[in-house]
C-alpha cells in the first residue's frame, strides 16, 4: 500500500473531503477525497516538482454567467483552480490531469440513462483542459457506476474505488 | 426561496396526504401493517442530500421517477441494501430472490405504485394536474444516487425543498425513505394555488 509505506516517517497527512461544488489545494503530505461520485467529475491537478494538488468537485458543464460558486462548472472551476495552485506555487507547465467520474447513475426499464449529464461534464471538462492546453495523463469516467477517489499528494497517484469492482490506480 | 411557516404549513399538508395516500397502496402490496413518520419539509442545502443517509459510501438502492405538470419535481425511493431483501421477499415470498435484474423490476413498479399514490393524492387536494415519467433504478454508493439525482437543480440554485417520509414496517424492521422534491421554481404555483390570490 503505497499511502502507508510513504506516510510511515512522515507526520499524519492531512485528510479532505471535497464536497460537491467545492475545491481544495494542498501540498505533499495530504489526501484530497471525494466520496460517491456519481455524474460528477473530479478534476484534479498535479504539479510533480512541487507537489502542490488541486482537486475540483465539478457537477455541472456550464455556468451560463450566473452562479457565484466557480467550482460548481466546468468551465469555471478549471480556470478557478489553476489559479488557486499557481498562487500556492505550482507551475502551469508542470500540470497534468486526471479525472474521475460523469456516470450514467439511473437506467429505466429499457435500459436507457436518465440524465446525460455525466456525459456532458466529461465533454465540458476535456474541452476547457484542451482550451488551457493542460494534458489529461489518466482517468476513470463515463459508465454507470459511482466511485470514490483518494487523491495523493506525495506522488500525485488516485486510487479509485467502486462497489463490486478492483480498486484502479491512475 | 422563503418557506414561512405558511408554506411550510402547506407542504407538510401535502407530505401527509401524499404519504398516507402511498403507504396505504405499500400496505397493499407487501400484506404488512406500515407506519409513517412525520414528515419532514426542509430547504436542504443540495451538498446536505448526499449525506442523508449517513454515509456516502453507504450501498444503496434507489428509484428515480420525475413528474410534471403544473408542478415538476422529483421523487426518491432509498433502501439501504438490507432493506432491498427484505422488501424483495414481501413482494415475491420467501423463495429464492430473483436475480438482479428482476429485482430491479420489482422495485421501478414499486417506485411507479407509490409515486402514482402520492401525486394522486395530491391531485384531489390541490386539484393539480400532475404526471409521473419512467422510474429508474439503481444499486450504488449513496453519494453517487443522491447527488446525481437532483444534479439538474443545482444549476439554478444551491437548495432543494425536500420533503422527507420513512414507511415503516415494524414487523421486518425495514424502512424506505420517500423523498419528494418539487422543483423550486414551479413551487409557487402550487403556493398560489392553495393560498389563493392574497399570496402577493
Amino acid at each position: 500500500m503505497i499511502i502507508l509505506l510513504s506516510l510511515e516517517n512522515k507526520k499524519e497527512a492531512k485528510k479532505t473531503i471535497v464536497k460537491m461544488a467545492d475545491w481544495a489545494v494542498e501540498q505533499e503530505n495530504a489526501l484530497l477525497v471525494i466520496l460517491g461520485l456519481g455524474s460528477c467529475v473530479g478534476v484534479a491537478f498535479y504539479d510533480e516538482l512541487t507537489k502542490i494538488g488541486g482537486l475540483a468537485h465539478v457537477m455541472l458543464p456550464e455556468s451560463k454567467g450566473k452562479n457565484k460558486i466557480e467550482s460548481k462548472y466546468a468551465d469555471t472551476a478549471i480556470p478557478f483552480l489553476l489559479d488557486e495552485m499557481i498562487k500556492k506555487g505550482a507551475r502551469r507547465q508542470r500540470l497534468k490531469a486526471k479525472l474521475v467520474g460523469g456516470a450514467g447513475m439511473f437506467k429505466t426499464e429499457a435500459g436507457q440513462s436518465v440524465m446525460q449529464i455525466g456525459q456532458k461534464n466529461i465533454v465540458a471538462v476535456k474541452k476547457v483542459l484542451k482550451e488551457e492546453k493542460i494534458k489529461v495523463v489518466g482517468s476513470d469516467l463515463a459508465k454507470d457506476y459511482g466511485r470514490s477517489m483518494y487523491f495523493n499528494l506525495i506522488d500525485g497517484s488516485i486510487r479509485v474505488r467502486a462497489f463490486n469492482k478492483e480498486n484502479i490506480t491512475l | 426561496m422563503n418557506l414561512d411557516k405558511e408554506k411550510k404549513d402547506i407542504l407538510k399538508e401535502i407530505a401527509n396526504i401524499g404519504a398516507g395516500n402511498a403507504a396505504t397502496a405499500f400496505s397493499t402490496m407487501v400484506d404488512q401493517e406500515t407506519k409513517i413518520t412525520v414528515p419532514r419539509i426542509e430547504l436542504m442545502p443540495i451538498d446536505k442530500l448526499p449525506e442523508i443517509t449517513g454515509n456516502q459510501e453507504d450501498y444503496i438502492a434507489c428509484t428515480l421517477i420525475n413528474f410534471d405538470g403544473e408542478i415538476s419535481g422529483k421523487i426518491l425511493l432509498v433502501l439501504e441494501m438490507e432493506n432491498v431483501k427484505k422488501i424483495l421477499q414481501l413482494l415475491f415470498g420467501e423463495n429464492e430472490l430473483p436475480e438482479t435484474e428482476i429485482q430491479k423490476s420489482a422495485l421501478r413498479e414499486l417506485g411507479n405504485i407509490l409515486s402514482g399514490a402520492y401525486l394522486k393524492a395530491i391531485n384531489i387536494f390541490s386539484d393539480l394536474n400532475l404526471s409521473q415519467g419512467l422510474p429508474a433504478v439503481a444499486y450504488d454508493m449513496a453519494g453517487a444516487l443522491l447527488s446525481s439525482s437532483v444534479i439538474d437543480y443545482s444549476q439554478s440554485g444551491d437548495e432543494i425543498i425536500l420533503l422527507e417520509t420513512e414507511f415503516i414496517i415494524s414487523e421486518k424492521k425495514l424502512e424506505l425513505f420517500y423523498f419528494f422534491i418539487p422543483e423550486e421554481k414551479s413551487i409557487d404555483i402550487l403556493f398560489q394555488h392553495l393560498m389563493g390570490d392574497n399570496l402577493a
